[in-house]
């Protein structure tokens, strides 16, 4: 056992490196899942265009009442909780650039959006009477993949801006897998038994940011005018576009 | 044997004296990280933890503040700013990296990822948190934090900044489970000199312990504030607000 401590630290070598990998500015690359999970066409406040979205067969499994308030949210996007300066969620708050810090007992995400931050505890379990906009993360490591419990979620938060919702049953499981030096792929499974049918999936590719890359404070208070932005902005979406 | 004695208490006395050396991060410095807390109400009044008890005000700045909107800004749900940030009654978690020091505050979930590599501040915009920028003074951590604005308050008593406000924070080791905190403060559109303000952090302990999300925002209900949604009805003019899908209406 006299070289029991080299063994240790070369053993630890290998995880470290896997898991680090992870480390670093990312940004996703969503092809404006922001504006609708589900294929969209581009244009100015619809943000890039969209052939296959982000949600793997390009379809929802909406229980039939919530097909139907899906269609009632798209007419009342001033509801978006977003544009009130809340939380995205998860995993809403995915869509856009953030940070990974990678140590034993946590994963830090630190978003520029809404200046949200996630912390992911790699032991413990679910409080419980517990329930918030990014809800609570649990993470797991197999092999190179960090795996992501999220449960806690409240009903409040919604996927996009156009209508997609799930209710305060929601539970996530997301997974980022780094493939290559400058890659790493998201993927989360959505389970809500109260607002789908079955469990779904989404999945789109992190792009590792440049050197250089930093964060800017991102305050967003009410008061702001992004309702009334919001409501301009439905004046230019064609009259179709919810007919898919 | 006497100037056994006095060399022995000397050395006593040396020890006894000697600053509290922190655990060191990989890079070498003091280790700074954990959860943390302030516990004391300088929140609502600063003047508690300012040197002296006394904020040097120019009488022109308090003609100022008395003209000013009396509503505290986090009331809206604005990040409170720097150095109110810092002594908001939530715990707060710091984390290191080489070159790098993150806070993560319970407080209305507000981040502040700084680097310690010295550059010169940003020009021309203006942030609640304003731009830090950190150094290392021994064993200090030291961030000189800038465009700050006007729009926040140190505190809910109304002691108000112009947006010449310059920050020094100064976070130091001090044992086991304490960081002390100073920060500098100057305004000289505001205060005849600067003043400082000093407190302890103490380390939460508790087993188990984690942070928790906080949210705040104005009138959470797009129904409530948007000017072209249908008109309230007759009578109850919140009953609108009240029937928002949730049942709940009003800010979480």
């Amino acid at each position: 056992m006299r070289f029991g401590w080299l063994v240790c630290i070369l053993a630890s070598i290998p995880a470290f490196a896997q898991n680090s990998s992870l480390e670093g500015y990312w940004q996703p690359r969503t092809s404006g899942a922001a504006y609708s999970i589900l294929p969209h066409p581009g244009g100015f406040f619809l943000g890039a265009e969209s052939k296959t979205g982000i949600v793997e067969g390009g379809d929802l499994p909406y229980q039939p009442w919530a097909a139907a308030k899906v269609k009632e949210l798209t007419q009342h996007m001033e509801l978006d909780p977003t544009g009130h300066c809340h939380y995205e969620g998860i995993p809403h708050a995915m869509y856009f650039g953030f940070q990974i810090y990678v140590t034993p007992q946590y994963v830090f995400m630190m978003h520029e959006n809404m200046h949200a931050w996630r912390i992911i505890y790699m032991s413990g379990s679910h409080p419980k009477d517990y329930s918030a906009w990014m809800g609570d993360s649990r993470g797991r490591w197999e092999g190179n993949t960090l795996v992501v419990d999220v449960a806690d979620l409240n009903d409040k938060s919604v996927f996009d801006m156009a209508g997609h919702f799930h209710s305060d049953a929601m539970h996530v499981v997301e997974r980022f897998t780094p493939v290559d030096a400058d890659t790493v792929n998201y993927e989360a499974t959505i389970d809500d038994p109260k607002v789908f049918t079955r469990p779904w999936k989404m999945k789109f590719p992190l792009k590792r940011a440049k050197a250089d890359y930093q964060f800017l404070e991102s305050g967003c208070f009410e008061g702001e005018r992004d309702a009334v932005h919001l409501v301009e902005g439905l004046a230019t979406i064609p009259k179709d576009h919810y007919e898919h | 044997m006497s100037c056994r004695i006095v060399l022995s208490t000397l050395l006593f006395a040396g020890f006894a004296c000697a600053q509290y050396r922190a655990p060191r991060t990989v890079d070498g410095k003091p280790d700074l990280q954990g959860i943390w807390e302030p516990r004391n109400a300088a929140a609502f009044d600063v003047s508690e933890i300012a040197e002296g008890h006394e904020i040097p005000y120019l009488p022109a700045a308090i003609e100022r503040e008395q003209k000013a909107d009396r509503v505290d800004p986090i009331a809206h749900c604005a990040m409170p700013g720097v150095p109110r940030i810092s002594y908001m009654p939530f715990p707060f978690q710091i984390v290191q990296r080489p070159g790098v020091v993150v806070f993560l505050y319970e407080y209305l979930h507000n981040e502040r990822i700084i680097s310690t590599n010295p550059r010169p501040h940003l020009d021309g915009i203006d942030f609640y948190l304003g731009d830090s920028v950190a150094h290392w003074e021994g064993d200090t951590l030291v961030i000189d934090v800038t465009d700050l604005g006007d729009k926040t308050w140190l505190d809910s008593a109304r002691h108000t900044h112009s947006d010449a406000l310059h920050v020094i924070e100064r976070y130091t080791r001090s044992g086991p489970n304490t960081i002390t905190y100073e920060a500098t403060i100057e305004d000289p559109k505001t205060y005849s000199h600067a003043w400082k303000i000093k407190m302890p952090l103490h380390r939460n302990n508790e087993p188990g312990f984690e942070l928790r999300e906080q949210e705040c925002t104005e009138g959470d209900d797009g129904r409530a504030v948007h000017p072209l949604y249908r008109p309230a009805p007759k009578g109850d003019p919140l009953e609108f607000v009240r029937s928002y899908p949730s049942g709940k209406g009003g800010a979480q």
